[in-house]
């Protein structure tokens, strides 16, 4: 058995899962509380947004267990900040009353990914991609982290983000194909800057 | 001509990618986060972890076979890491039993990337999942049977549980010299000073659990378990930096 498989299999004793959960705590609540301050200024808000975080995270442990360091901090750090901007719509509806879904529904009538240009698809090197990907907005990064660093699927995708399980679907199409357009910019910048 | 990609290798491509992506992410988020002071209230990480478990009442525990070692501040040393200091390398090989951990490098132009690698006897071997950042400690020994359980690197520092099947553990800490440990005196089984790489290490016993401490005046590290002491010191002696 592989040791990723090792853990994500949910062999875990409560106890294994609370040790876990109160490393990221020591190791990691700092970021966290930097990322809640970000949205809400008040201490006890912030505290709020990084204890319903703590149940997220609680509820994911399984698939978190295979990220470590860095990585594992770019993924909490989303979660918070999903967390934060969750808690301002709920208030934002409490006090209104009105919900808009015009976003969603904007992502869900875009098209599905274009095609790729052969010249790229030969092209593509992860290196080259990864700094692309660094580029695109916050949304796009965490819907990519959601699916590749965390391997979820549609559905938690859309539990975790709050949102349509078809916004997922145009938004992880979305995400890829801006990745691809700032790739292929950046080539062409290149070797427009090498002819020059 | 345009034609569609390969979707398992568009796939494969991405998710190696954000997994890049999101080591370097991360790295800036520690980076951002160096300067920012936040004291939360007090009891909130009691708070945090209760609220985890709605059924305890009471509060949270180290794990039983980690018990002896909740008094040991409760890893307010790890709390207490503020202060983020380069780590050396060090390209460790590491009996454990049926299994062997390597330390292993690959480097290409564009980055270097460290993980640990598990062999077991038939040579089979396991994925990689511990990318240790560049600039790790790790120890190079690891005594019989014992394997890598959990590990948990930061730029704050570095964590390392290992248990074999009889659940006997050992874990290694190596922290910044910001961090703080609170060491519990009472009732000591033993309690030595030892020499380790050429630093004075303090050596502690206590129910079971053995526990050395020390400095190179760069890092604060700490062997802690149920192993013998002459165990604690080989792992002790083990972890150095690349020369």
């Amino acid at each position: 058995m592989k040791l990723r498989d090792h853990f994500s299999k949910s062999d875990f004793s409560v106890e294994d899962n609370r040790e876990f959960v109160n490393n990221i705590y020591v190791n990691y609540s700092k970021l966290m509380f930097k990322c809640a301050h970000h949205f809400f200024e008040k201490k006890e808000d912030a505290e709020d947004i990084v204890q319903l975080s703590f149940i997220k995270i609680n509820k994911n442990l399984n698939k978190i267990r295979q990220l470590n360091g860095n990585s594992l901090a770019s993924y909490i750090v989303s979660i918070v900040k999903h967390t934060a901007i969750d808690q301002i719509r709920r208030n934002q509806r409490d006090r209104q009353d009105v919900f808009s879904d015009f976003d969603e529904n904007f992502e869900d009538s875009l098209t599905d990914e274009t095609d790729i240009e052969e010249a790229l698809v030969d092209r593509l090197t992860e290196s080259r991609l990864k700094r692309a990907l660094l580029k695109l907005s916050d949304e796009h990064q965490e819907i990519l982290e959601a699916k590749y660093l965390l391997d979820m699927n549609d559905a938690e995708i859309a539990e975790e983000m709050n949102i349509k399980r078809g916004t997922v679907r145009s938004r992880l199409s979305r995400a890829r194909q801006k990745a691809l357009e700032i790739y292929l910019q950046e080539m062409k910048d290149e070797e427009e800057n090498r002819l020059s | 001509m345009k034609k569609k990609i390969d979707s398992a290798k568009y796939d494969q491509l991405f998710r190696n990618a954000v997994r890049e992506a999101a080591v370097e992410k991360g790295a800036q988020l520690f980076e951002d986060a160096k300067d920012y002071d936040f004291e939360p209230s007090p009891g909130f990480q009691e708070k945090v972890m209760a609220s985890l478990d709605p059924k305890a009442k009471r509060k949270w525990q180290l794990p039983g076979f980690l018990r002896p070692q909740s008094t040991w501040g409760n890893a307010i040393g790890w709390a207490l890491i503020v202060l983020v200091l380069s780590f050396l390398i060090v390209p460790s090989i590491a009996s454990a039993g049926k299994w062997v951990s390597k330390l292993i490098s690959e480097e290409n132009p564009v980055f270097v990337r460290y993980f640990v690698e598990q062999t077991n006897e038939d040579g089979e071997n396991e994925n990689v999942i511990y990318e240790l950042p560049e600039g790790a400690y790790f120890p190079a020994y690891v005594p019989e049977g014992f394997r890598l359980y959990q590990n948990d690197v930061t730029p704050f520092g570095a964590y390392y549980l290992f248990i074999d099947d009889n659940e006997n553990y050992f874990d290694v800490r190596i922290m910044s010299l910001n961090a703080g440990i609170n060491i519990n005196n009472e009732k000591l089984d033993e309690k030595s000073v030892e020499i380790i790489n050429g630093y004075e290490a303090d050596y502690y016993s206590r129910e079971g659990t053995n526990s050395l401490l020390w400095t190179d005046n760069k890092h604060i590290f700490e062997v802690s378990g149920r192993i013998p002491k002459a165990e604690i010191l080989k792992v002790a002696h083990s972890i150095i930096p690349k020369p």
